[in-house]
């Protein structure tokens, strides 16, 4: 309904009964011919003011306060809330996979690969060392074997010594 | 872990579980810290996220026109509270249901809180009926009543006599100032209907007021 078409008494006291006394607050479309219909009619300023009276009753009734306590109870439920929610997505997730050992973990154990490479060669060496010194031994007299036996193990722990220091005492079990 | 999220960590008040901390630590250093502008979609998604701010700023938006709502369709402050507490308690719930876009959640919260209403004023009425030989409710009248204010008793004793679609079509347009559509919305009729509630209600409340006009609007 624009300005040009008036508004009649009837919807006027009808519109203001059902949206109250504030016209701003009437359907858009009926606000510019309930304006003119205002200017004009006293039966119609008499129903405005009807409405407003209705609006001013209805204000005394004021909406409460929230208590504290009804604010702590709702922030409660919300917490409760979300611990549940994240428990049901733990649930829900997929289980982790246990990692999988490959065969040189298997063999070796864990650690650097080249670990056991050098407890290996310093196995070599000592082998290689005590066989020299065993054919060495041969050719001197009884009397010598002893000393030679007793370098021998000297070298060996030596080796070992060195081993324990570059890798640690488990490079050689 | 930065000092930013330590502090929203502590703000949010909730520890999480180890293998969801790290994305969630990472989505809040990339999300802002929720505000009071934030908006409600925004809002109730960072709560199905975990945060618990939110909630906190959901709850200070929200709680006051819905414990409003409820007072004024019950008429009972405690039973009023628990309608709030329900209300906002359904909407944790669904927080991860939640479709941004698809509804106003001012408007779902309200429909939602008028529902648990009907249901206690429809318990009410049954179990009024089992109780004939009881004399009638005190609150109708006026001189019985306990309230400290008597303009205020015959206000709400007046509201209280309305059917409770006009009850609440009143409490969407005139206290809460909501639209015709949204109005419709929450009390799932159409918008002609609103109007013809509204009409009905205000003019039941018109006439039952009309002798304590004086009264109700002395100064």
């Amino acid at each position: 309904m624009s300005a040009n078409e008036m508004m009649i008494l009837e919807d006027f006291e009808e519109r203001a009964l059902a949206y109250g006394g504030d016209i701003d607050n009437w359907p858009v479309e009926d606000r510019a011919a309930a304006r003119a219909l205002l200017a004009e009619s006293q039966a119609a300023q008499t129903a405005l003011a009807e409405a407003n009276a209705l609006d001013d009753m209805l204000d005394l009734w004021e909406g409460p306060e929230p208590s504290h306590d009804l604010l702590s109870r709702v922030l409660a439920d919300a917490a409760t809330v979300s611990g549940e929610m994240q428990v049901t997505a733990q649930a829900a997730a997929p289980a982790s996979k246990p990692a999988r050992i490959g065969w040189r973990e298997r063999l070796f154990g864990g650690g650097p690969v080249f670990r056991p490479g050098l407890a290996l060669a310093a196995c070599l060496a000592l082998g290689f060392a005590m066989g020299a010194n065993f054919e060495e031994g041969a050719l001197v007299p009884i009397a010598d074997t002893a000393g030679a036996e007793i370098g021998m193990i000297d070298f060996a722990f030596a080796m070992e010594d060195d081993a324990d220091l570059l890798l640690g005492p488990e490079a050689l079990l | 872990m930065s000092a930013a999220t330590t502090a929203l960590a502590g703000l949010h008040g909730h520890a999480r579980p180890d293998h969801r901390r790290k994305g969630a630590a990472m989505a809040e250093i990339a999300t802002p810290a929720v505000t009071a502008e934030t908006d409600d979609d925004t809002l109730i998604a960072r709560f199905a996220n975990g945060d618990q701010s939110a909630a906190r700023i959901l709850t200070e938006r929200h709680i006051g026109r819905v414990l409003a709502l409820a007072t004024r369709m019950l008429r009972d402050t405690t039973e009023a509270e628990d309608v709030a507490q329900e209300t906002m308690l359904r909407a944790w719930r669904n927080a991860e249901k939640w479709e941004t876009g698809k509804a106003k959640f001012s408007t779902w919260l309200h429909k939602v809180a008028l529902n648990l209403c009907y249901d206690r004023l429809r318990k009410r009425k049954s179990s009024s009926l089992d109780e004939v030989a009881e004399p009638t409710d005190d609150r109708a009248s006026v001189q019985q009543n306990m309230e400290a204010d008597e303009r205020l008793a015959l206000l709400k004793d007046a509201m209280e006599s309305l059917p409770e679609r006009q009850r609440a079509a009143i409490q969407m347009r005139h206290f809460e100032e909501r639209g015709n559509d949204e109005t419709a919305e929450i009390l799932g009729v159409t918008v002609e209907a609103v109007e013809s509630l509204l009409s009905r209600g205000r003019r039941a409340l018109r006439d039952k007021l009309a002798g304590q006009r004086a009264l109700l609007l002395e100064e």
